[in-house]
């Protein structure tokens, strides 16, 4: 398997990404291959203490850097030479298997669309990150990719989203909410008020297992496995989650050091907590998949340090053995929704 | 030209049959386009076309296929 990483993306890049990137070649079996200013990729190795280039990691050099500044929506195309677009255009052609990029949410999306191609059929790719929740897991689908969205691209990220809830977490009808500001039908925005009608539509057809509005407060408590939103709203979500991980944990802390005590118990506990921590920790989780694009595209956090970059090949190792791409191909049909459905 | 090949491509650029696309359908009213699509749109062109450096903020100026065919020609 080769997994192509855009050395270049990101705000440690390229030190942090490189160092992930040999973590992963040690960790998994994969070969690597590193978009980006192969002169900046070899002086990283060399400050690691990396003589040469490992074996199974390769460079592809490219002069250009698409960076926070850059207009994401024209950067792609502007940029041929970028290790963002250099990455895609590989990745579209079947030099790779998957691709990993820590740079802009933006400037991913367009150039995933413009030069890896959506699957025919589906819309609009999403950003669908897997969160820890009680009793498993919930995606949230979409969390950044998409600022604006219609119900008909909320719907198909529903069938989306359920699709790679089954395959990947073996639940054979997983419960779709809506993610809206109360539980009662008439909630929301027009945005959610048709969407609503739309996944009840589906609901109905027995397409999707609807399970209604659901309020952001419940999402953690298990209240559903899909979480459909814009991805505006569930950029917020996610961050929000982020935040409150880390208040609770340093909140935790400052108890567990109050006196003689605490410290015991914290000492009794410590292992728990730690599994805990490593649970709410986006660095252990990677990246998430821009679902819906022809081959998978992970998108790491913009942070990502050497751990999250190795822990996001890892994912997309994990999504090239569900083959999640061929799976939806094939179930397209099923997927594909009309231009006018919001008018049914 | 090519009319059907064209039509070809914005059908399933926008999951539509092909005998949606005429010549007067509306990118944005008919098909619900918005940005990216049109950034698609725009990329797609200068691939198949061959046309280079077409000015980003004309593509925003296109609302129906026709326009499109015309600008080709």
């Amino acid at each position: 398997m080769k997994i192509i990483i855009d050395a270049m993306g990101g705000d440690n890049a390229p030190l942090e990404i490189v160092k992930g990137a040999v973590l992963a070649k040690e960790k998994y079996d994969a070969d690597i291959v590193l978009t980006g200013r192969e002169e900046e990729i070899l002086k990283a190795l060399k400050s690691m203490g990396e003589a040469s280039l490992p074996a199974g990691i390769e460079i592809v050099n490219c002069e250009e850097v698409i960076t926070m500044e850059d207009d994401p929506a024209t950067a792609p195309r502007r940029k041929r030479n970028s290790s963002m677009t250099v990455g895609l255009t590989m990745l579209r052609k079947g030099e790779a298997d998957a691709m990993v990029s820590a740079g802009s949410t933006g400037a991913l999306l367009t150039g995933a669309t413009l030069f890896t191609k959506r699957i025919n059929g589906i819309r609009r790719a999403a950003l669908a990150p897997f969160v820890p929740c009680k009793g498993g897991n919930v995606l949230i689908i979409d969390c950044g990719a998409n600022v604006e969205c219609t119900p008909e691209y909320l719907l198909q990220f529903a069938f989306m989203g359920s699709f790679y809830v089954k395959s990947m977490l073996n639940i054979e009808a997983p419960r779709v909410g809506l993610i809206n500001n109360g539980a009662e039908e008439c909630k929301g925005t027009e945005l959610q008020k048709e969407t609503y009608k739309l996944l009840a539509k589906a609901h109905a057809e027995g397409r999707v297992n609807f399970v209604g509005n659901v309020e952001a407060r419940d999402v953690p408590l298990g209240a559903c496995d899909v979480a459909v939103c814009d991805g505006f709203t569930g950029n917020i979500i996610i961050k929000g989650f982020e935040g409150i991980a880390k208040f609770m944990f340093g909140e935790i802390k400052q108890v567990l050091k109050k006196n003689v005590k605490t410290m015991i118990g914290a000492a009794l506990v410590k292992n728990d907590l730690m599994s805990l921590k490593k649970l709410m920790d986006s660095d252990e989780v990677g990246g998430t998949i821009l679902l819906g694009i022809s081959k998978p595209v992970i998108k790491a956090h913009g942070s990502s340090d050497a751990k999250a970059v190795c822990n996001a090949v890892r994912q997309a190792i994990s999504i090239v053995n569900a083959d999640i791409v061929s799976q939806i191909n094939d179930n397209i049909d099923y997927m594909r929704i009309e231009s006018t459905e919001a008018e049914a | 030209m090519d009319f059907e090949n064209l039509q070809g491509i914005l059908a399933e650029m926008f999951s539509v049959e092909e005998d949606e696309i005429t010549m007067e359908t509306d990118f944005y009213a008919d098909l619900y386009a918005d940005s990216l699509d049109m950034l698609e749109v725009w990329y797609v062109l200068e691939e198949e076309y061959d046309l280079n450096d077409i000015d980003r903020a004309k593509i925003s100026d296109f609302r129906t296929v026709g326009q499109i065919v015309d600008y080709i020609r």
